[in-house]
């Protein structure tokens, strides 16, 4: 993950991520690393999901969600003290992703990793989503 | 106790650090199977063994073996690689119940060729493989090591199954090291001038605008170890010679209170503290500047308040210049 996503809980309502900090720092065993490079936490067992598109991501199909969002399983979440950030539109959400977060994108018939950075209008990633900008 | 090299010696002493006596090193160690009764293995004599120089730990219930790669200026190759791969996913095949994870470390780096069997085969690379030629100090990859291993102890307290598969563990690695690169290239860019007032962290500028911007400067005060600013929040600017802290403010201000030189407006009229203190507090921080030997915040009502060691200045930024003097 990477620093400031939109999360939402079990619910699929909007949730603070430092309010989900805040949760996980009352468990120690949580907080993976929280050191001069930065933050991570495991959030794993807690149904946290991240907002990815509004339609399936692959077909396209309304969310089976009442809300209609689409949504991934977080497992992670990593705040970066040092790194560079982009601004990329991947499905139908605005994300701020850490400027070299690998990604997995699908070419032709394989898979191939690109960096946050790297990522162009119109590549779909493996999940479905297309890069919009 | 023996070592093949410097780099060995203190991944080990790395390890123990994090993981105590669960931690051991063997040279020429003949790895051997758990479960040799597999029809496949029958032309072996005994069972199947390999001499490896290993460095274990214990965590949880998993096994992490850990490879270490001293080639001086030379990267590990993907030979190295899949050797290791080998020797892990054997232990696995023919393990009696043990779970087996891998780990490689070679300072000098990997070239790219690692990536992909590093992947598919599951072995967290030190330091990590980010495309692009990248080298890091053997005390980075130390604490690369150090970092990680104590997140995977705490990781395996939760629910693991899946670090196991591939390319999970692989890319857990990857998430725990990747970010040093951005904080080595702070070092460089700041060296020791940010750091955090409760930790001692290295920090950046940009850190301190995102901590300080929109909150109230509640005093200011000059004493012969530095000059200290309150904000709400319980936040503190302090400026000690060149350097720069900023954080939870200290419960306790080191020094004794001096005089320092303060200045107004733009060409430097002096001025008294209190005039300086006057126009100053209450203020809200808009945007902070940094010009090496001098940090300047901008205030609310287009004030820019200017810290350097031995000098206070404040000054209006409106124009025209002389008409906007304080």
């Amino acid at each position: 993950m990477s620093d400031k996503p939109i999360l939402l809980n079990s619910k699929h309502e909007p949730i603070d991520i430092d309010d989900l900090l805040e949760t996980c720092r009352a468990d120690p065993d949580r907080i993976l690393a929280d050191d001069e490079v930065g933050l991570v936490a495991y959030v794993g067992d807690m149904d946290i999901f991240s907002v990815s598109g509004l339609g399936d991501p692959i077909t396209g199909a309304p969310s089976p969600h009442r809300d209609g969002q689409w949504v991934q399983k977080v497992n992670e979440i990593s705040i970066i003290r040092f790194g560079e950030s982009v601004r990329r539109q991947i499905g139908s959400v605005v994300k701020t992703l850490a400027a070299d977060s690998v990604l997995v994108i699908r070419e032709d018939d394989a898979l191939r990793k690109v960096k946050a950075k790297d990522l162009k209008p119109g590549m779909i990633l493996h999940t479905g989503e297309k890069v919009y900008w | 106790m023996s070592f093949k090299n410097d780099l060995e010696e203190q991944v080990y002493e790395c390890a123990r650090r994090v993981c105590g006596d669960a931690v051991s090193i063997e040279h020429n160690k003949t790895v051997q199977i758990e479960d040799a009764m597999s029809r496949e293995l029958a032309s072996f004599v005994g069972p199947p063994k390999k001499e490896i120089d290993v460095i274990t730990a214990d965590i949880a219930d998993m096994t992490l073996l850990i490879s270490c790669k001293d080639f001086d200026a030379s990267r590990a190759e993907p030979a190295h690689v899949q050797e290791w791969v080998a020797v892990v996913n054997t232990m696995n095949a023919y393990s009696a119940g043990t779970k087996y994870l891998g780990m490689i470390v070679s300072p000098s780096g990997f070239t790219s060729g690692c990536e992909p069997w590093a992947s598919a085969h599951n072995l967290g690379l030190i330091p990590p493989l980010k495309g692009k030629k990248l080298t890091f100090t053997l005390e980075t990859c130390l604490q690369m090591i150090e970092r990680t291993l104590k997140a995977l102890a705490k990781r395996l307290k939760f629910q693991h199954a899946e670090l196991c598969r591939a390319p999970n563990f692989y890319e857990f690695v990857y998430k725990m090291t990747e970010p040093f690169e951005g904080r080595d290239r702070a070092s460089v860019e700041y060296g020791s001038r940010y750091t955090l007032l409760d930790t001692g962290w290295m920090s950046s500028f940009g850190e301190l605008v995102r901590m300080l911007k929109g909150k109230e400067l509640l005093s200011l005060r000059t004493t012969s170890a530095g000059i200290f600013l309150n904000f709400a929040d319980n936040l503190a600017f302090v400026m000690l010679g060149t350097r720069i802290q900023f954080g939870p403010s200290p419960a306790n201000l080191p020094g004794e209170d001096i005089l320092l030189r303060c200045e107004k407006n733009f060409v430097g009229e002096p001025c008294s503290i209190e005039f300086l203190k006057t126009m100053a507090i209450g203020k809200q921080v808009t945007s902070a500047g940094d010009w090496g030997n001098r940090f300047e915040f901008g205030l609310s009502d287009d004030l820019m308040l200017a810290i350097e060691p031995d000098r206070l200045q404040i000054y209006r930024t409106r124009n025209p210049i002389d008409q906007n003097s304080l």
